[in-house]
């Protein structure tokens, strides 16, 4: 009995260790000094007036095993400014500005009010906590921070019902010789994820304001 | 007398009211057509392919609404087909699964869109485009001297496809009364059955249409399968 009881604790820690070791990705461990990561990235966020930059998303279909391809340009400008224009293969074009969604596609315009769908509202605030280094205090999500040697990795978990049904968590990578965001990765309940690679960014170019204004 | 009156002309009304198709005359199969009568002959045959997709309609209410994103189908070898509607930025809206008995499964579909009826609309639209759950064999060919017209009895109603130079144009899903569906179809291959490059889907009484247009791009040659 005595044996079957120890058989049954070393199972469980066995268990348990596997799942803490796949629950973070290989190469990162848990950051000590997340206070630290805080105000660094509130400093940052502070001096980053705008953002331009690439990007190439994949989405990855677990159990279709395909993936689906697409890539764009990125824009950001202080302090809720946000435009994301996908170029291939299809063109379709997202801005937030003020509280707004502002969707393009084969030249019609049709605008969402944030405040009104809290699904929107939550997608909006994620991509602008990650511009503006804000994702600590997402009141949607838990946040757990990780490091490897070059990356900073944000793992976001969700609270709050309006995004709990959108995804299982976000992962936020970013680099630690910039603290600029270099990835994204939303996963699903379901186990599909999509990704997006950030590239060629350019920093306080002064980007005009009519780029989050559409017509 | 007055109510007497009142069906009276209920039914003549009725009797007059246009139904569809009532022009086709019916022609001999095969020989005039030059078309199979199988069901299966025209299953398109594809690997994976990736459409922009738009939805666009008026709610009960009269509020007009519309979605787009991206939708993804592909079969496997061992028979079964999956089709995946996702937005531009990836969040998937449903995923639908038949097996090789063409079997349905649900396999995702977000809270917004979990209503039996839409599921079941949506599921008829890819099960004809896909010929999946007819029978094995048409009821018949008719002409409206323009197109040549396949029919196959569904549980409900029955579904034309059209047909013009032996290309598929269309297809029709109806009862005696009226047209339900009307699907237009562009840029379809001769050669074999494929699936149409532009398609577009109108629901004649649920007023929504479904526009999709083929991307052709690194996705249909290069999306890496693992």
């Amino acid at each position: 009995m005595k044996a079957l009881r120890i058989s049954t604790l070393i199972v469980l820690f066995i268990s348990l260790w596997q799942f803490s070791t796949l629950a973070q990705p290989a190469g990162f461990n848990t950051l000590s000094d997340v206070h630290g990561l805080k105000t660094a990235l509130a400093t940052n966020a502070h001096r980053t007036k705008d953002i331009s930059s690439d990007f190439a998303q994949t989405k990855h279909m677990k159990l279709l095993n395909d993936k689906v391809h697409s890539k764009g340009k990125f824009f950001y400008k202080q302090a809720d400014k946000v435009r994301i224009e996908y170029t291939s293969p299809y063109q379709y074009l997202l801005v937030m500005s003020g509280g707004m969604i502002m969707v393009k596609e084969n030249g019609k315009l049709s605008k969402v009010n944030t405040r009104n769908s809290q699904t929107m509202q939550a997608i909006n605030r994620i991509m602008l906590d990650c511009m503006r280094g804000t994702v600590f205090e997402n009141k949607d999500f838990s946040v757990k921070a990780s490091h490897s040697a070059q990356q900073y990795l944000l793992t976001l978990t969700p609270i709050s019902n309006s995004v709990k049904g959108l995804f299982k968590h976000i992962e936020v990578y970013i680099n630690k010789s910039d603290l600029q965001v270099s990835k994204l990765v939303m996963t699903e309940q379901g186990g599909d994820y999509t990704e997006m690679n950030f590239s060629n960014k350019k920093l306080n170019t002064s980007i005009s304001d009519a780029l989050f204004s559409v017509r | 007398m007055r109510s007497f009156l009142f069906v009276s002309g209920l039914l003549l009304w009725g009797a007059c009211a246009p139904t569809p198709y009532k022009d086709l005359r019916q022609v001999a199969p095969t020989e005039h057509t030059g078309l199979s009568d199988r069901a299966l002959s025209y299953k398109p045959s594809f690997d994976k392919a990736l459409y922009e997709c738009v939805v666009e309609g008026k709610t009960p209410l009269g509020k007009k609404y519309r979605l787009s994103g991206l939708l993804f189908l592909k079969q496997f070898e061992d028979g079964t087909d999956r089709v995946v509607f996702q937005s531009q930025m990836g969040n998937t809206f449903f995923d639908f699964g038949w097996d090789y008995e063409d079997q349905f499964t649900v396999h995702r579909i977000i809270a917004q869109m979990d209503k039996p009826a839409l599921i079941a609309t949506l599921r008829k639209d890819f099960e004809l485009l896909l010929f999946k759950n007819l029978p094995e064999q048409a009821s018949g060919f008719y002409t409206d001297g323009n197109y040549h017209y396949l029919r196959f009895e569904l549980s409900k109603g029955f579904v034309y496809y059209l047909f013009q130079n032996q290309q598929m144009r269309g297809i029709e899903n109806a009862d005696e009364k009226r047209k339900v569906v009307v699907m237009q179809l562009n840029g379809t291959a001769s050669e074999a059955p494929s699936l149409a490059s532009h398609i577009h889907i109108a629901h004649l009484r649920a007023g929504f249409t479904i526009r999709l247009t083929k991307l052709e791009n690194e996705n249909s040659n290069d999306a890496t399968t693992e």
